[in-house]
């Protein structure tokens, strides 16, 4: 029973599937399709993320974050969440445990939401992509909107929307 | 390419990890398996509706919706597909690159790429389980203003119809 709660959301899919394969069945085989390579996507990326961020978890002394990301580090810290946001590479999945190690390791709320933000706005390899492919002035405005946009909502959710919730937060975070 | 660079940095940590300290490397092992166990419900659901997404939101039908004269309607339905679509980003340019040449604005397709990279549907409920819904829910809607700016100023500076 808990184990059909835990895959209640896969089994709505999957009946979508179904559903899917009755009404249009072209659709739904190229579904499954798109579907599996994914798993194959997935595969390559999440599990030596896991085990990279719980590595780094033990190797990592909690002072080294908080002293470049943490509450006083000020600008240093949206250089690193800049920094770790373009460096890392994958899908946005991929994004949430690296936040959740920072976060445990006690790094400040905006810094985690900036560095959400440049990760869903641009990466190195990427940029190099959008350059060849929309040119210069496209990825400027692209960048320069990105980056001042999150700024500005790193200190709106920290301050404003999510001030009560931030203890929460932390917890919630600490148990991943 | 990059499932090698991944493997590779997690194997090497692993055996520094393991040769600076054999206990907490266990753990930290043991940890990640329960983590990756911990995420199957979450993920299977995640690879499930990209296929159905992808599926009913082919190009054809995306730059269908999108074109040059599609307006503030075409640019507000391109900001919908990139939401609820799941590209990796180095498909979701050539993708926009292709839209464009099938004649859809740039306005529409840079709500389209933005969209597709900042706001997610298909991991709203990951996103929920590791910040919260509140978090979740804000850190989407920044991401919904940041793609509106985006648009707007690209349409300010680079033409294409609003």
């Amino acid at each position: 029973m808990k184990l059909l709660k835990k895959y209640k959301m896969t089994l709505i899919a999957l009946l979508a599937f179904l559903i899917l394969f009755f009404v249009r069945r072209e659709t739904a085989v190229s579904a499954m399709g798109i579907s599996l390579s994914s798993v194959g996507t997935m595969l390559s990326i999440l599990p030596p993320i896991l085990l990279i961020v719980n590595l780094l978890d033990a190797l990592i002394p909690r002072e080294v974050i908080i002293r470049h990301m943490g509450e006083n580090a000020g600008l240093k810290g949206y250089f690193w969440s800049f920094a770790l946001g373009t460096f890392g590479a994958g899908p946005l999945y991929v994004a949430f445990p690296v936040a959740a190690l920072l976060a445990k390791k006690g790094a400040r709320l905006a810094f985690i939401v900036f560095f959400l933000g440049t990760w869903t706005t641009t990466k190195l390899p990427i940029f190099l992509y959008e350059l060849n492919f929309f040119g210069v002035a496209f990825t400027t405005i692209h960048i320069v909107t990105g980056f001042s946009a999150f700024f500005f909502i790193s200190i709106l959710m920290e301050k404003i929307l999510l001030k009560k919730d931030r203890d929460l937060i932390y917890a919630k975070l600490s148990e991943k | 390419m990059e499932s090698i660079i991944f493997y590779t940095a997690s194997v090497l940590l692993l055996v520094y990890s393991f040769l600076k300290d054999k206990q907490k490397t266990k753990k930290a092992v043991k940890k990640s398996i329960k983590s990756l166990l911990g995420l199957l419900p979450q993920m299977s659901f995640i690879l499930l509706l990209i296929g159905l997404s992808l599926a009913v939101l082919s190009p054809e039908t995306i730059s269908g919706v999108i074109g040059e004269e599609s307006g503030v309607l075409g640019i507000g339905l391109s900001i919908v597909a990139g939401a609820v679509a799941f590209l990796p980003s180095f498909i979701a340019f050539p993708l926009g690159a292709t839209l464009l040449e099938q004649g859809a604005g740039l306005a529409q397709v840079a709500g389209f790429i933005s969209a597709l990279m900042g706001i997610g549907f298909i991991t709203l409920s990951m996103e929920q389980s590791y910040f919260g819904t509140k978090f979740a829910v804000y850190r989407n809607l920044g991401s919904l203003a940041m793609t509106l700016l985006f648009v707007f100023v690209v349409t300010i500076f680079m033409g294409g119809s609003l």
